[in-house]
């Protein structure tokens, strides 16, 4: 509801449902400045992601990469290691294919963080490893996790 | 700070001690993943924790790393203490050969970090624990 009052003044209220969802954070959990990284596609192809992560793998010598569908045309990618936020923010932003609001959001935040609780229409499947020789840094286990309240139902997707 | 005054030593400790206080400080809202069912099944379910058992990587051979490196003696840089805790920044300062000693004694002291937690311990903790 909407309703302009008088002169710069306006009335504004709104109703809508909300949904708990857990995320995964970068930050790994009773370590300072140590991040894992955590990449969000949106409308990518997958053969450029693909390129794309393999070329960060070689440059900045990571361990093996998980490439996850989140959604139709949306991917997310993990790396267990264990780098400096500013490091983070250097190689998330080297993919082209990133997501600019995602990335911009981390940078204000401080860390980065991925939906993993499943929505209605979507679910999680594990789509490419990009193996290395270099073993993960870091227990899956030792990542930090939060939960929040949004009102996002997966745009498009909820209308399927 | 009033302009025109000019900059300290006592300036720098505290904006040192101010930066290091930031870097603690931690986001109230994440928590471990540990205990966390929604990730572990997560993992499960898309088939990473097979891949990363398969791989013999993660966990396992990190452990066995961080059990070598605990073993031996880490001298740490002052910044270093700085930025993990109080505790260590007050009883511990950086002489000018760049070793770390004790305050009060000035005996040199060696600490040993804890890689499980990334913080810093003095040997006699460890000892005493």
């Amino acid at each position: 509801m909407k309703v302009n009052l008088l002169f710069n003044y306006q009335f504004r209220c709104y109703l809508s449902r909300l949904e708990k969802r857990e995320g995964i954070g970068s930050k790994i959990y009773a370590e300072t400045d140590k991040h894992i990284l955590l990449w969000d596609f949106d409308d990518a192809k997958l053969s450029a992601i693909i390129l794309t992560l393999l070329m960060s793998q070689k440059s900045h010598s990571l361990p093996t990469i998980y490439i996850v569908s989140s959604s139709p045309k949306k991917y997310h990618a993990y790396c267990f290691t264990a780098r400096p936020f500013r490091e983070v923010i250097h190689i998330i932003s080297e993919a082209s294919q990133i997501d600019v609001k995602y990335l911009r959001l981390g940078m204000i935040r401080g860390y980065y963080t991925l939906r993993i609780s499943t929505r209605r229409y979507d679910s999680f499947k594990l789509i490419e490893v990009l193996k290395s020789s270099i073993p993960d840094e870091v227990d899956p286990a030792d990542v930090s996790i939060s939960e929040y309240m949004t009102t996002n139902k997966g745009g498009k997707n909820a209308k399927r | 700070m009033p302009k025109g005054r000019k900059r300290t030593d006592a300036d720098y400790d505290r904006e040192t001690e101010e930066a290091a206080k930031r870097m603690n400080k931690y986001p109230e809202h994440l928590r471990s993943a540990r205990n966390s069912k929604t990730w572990s099944d997560f993992l499960v379910n898309i088939g990473v924790k097979e891949e990363i058992v398969e791989s013999k990587s993660g966990s396992v051979f990190w452990g066995k790393v961080r059990d070598r490196v605990q073993e031996r003696e880490m001298p740490i840089s002052y910044r270093q203490a700085a930025e993990h805790g109080a505790d260590i920044e007050t009883s511990y300062y950086r002489d000018t050969k760049g070793r770390i000693t004790k305050t009060d004694t000035g005996k040199p002291v060696f600490i040993y970090r804890n890689m499980e937690t990334g913080r810093f311990v003095s040997k006699e903790s460890l000892q005493k624990a």
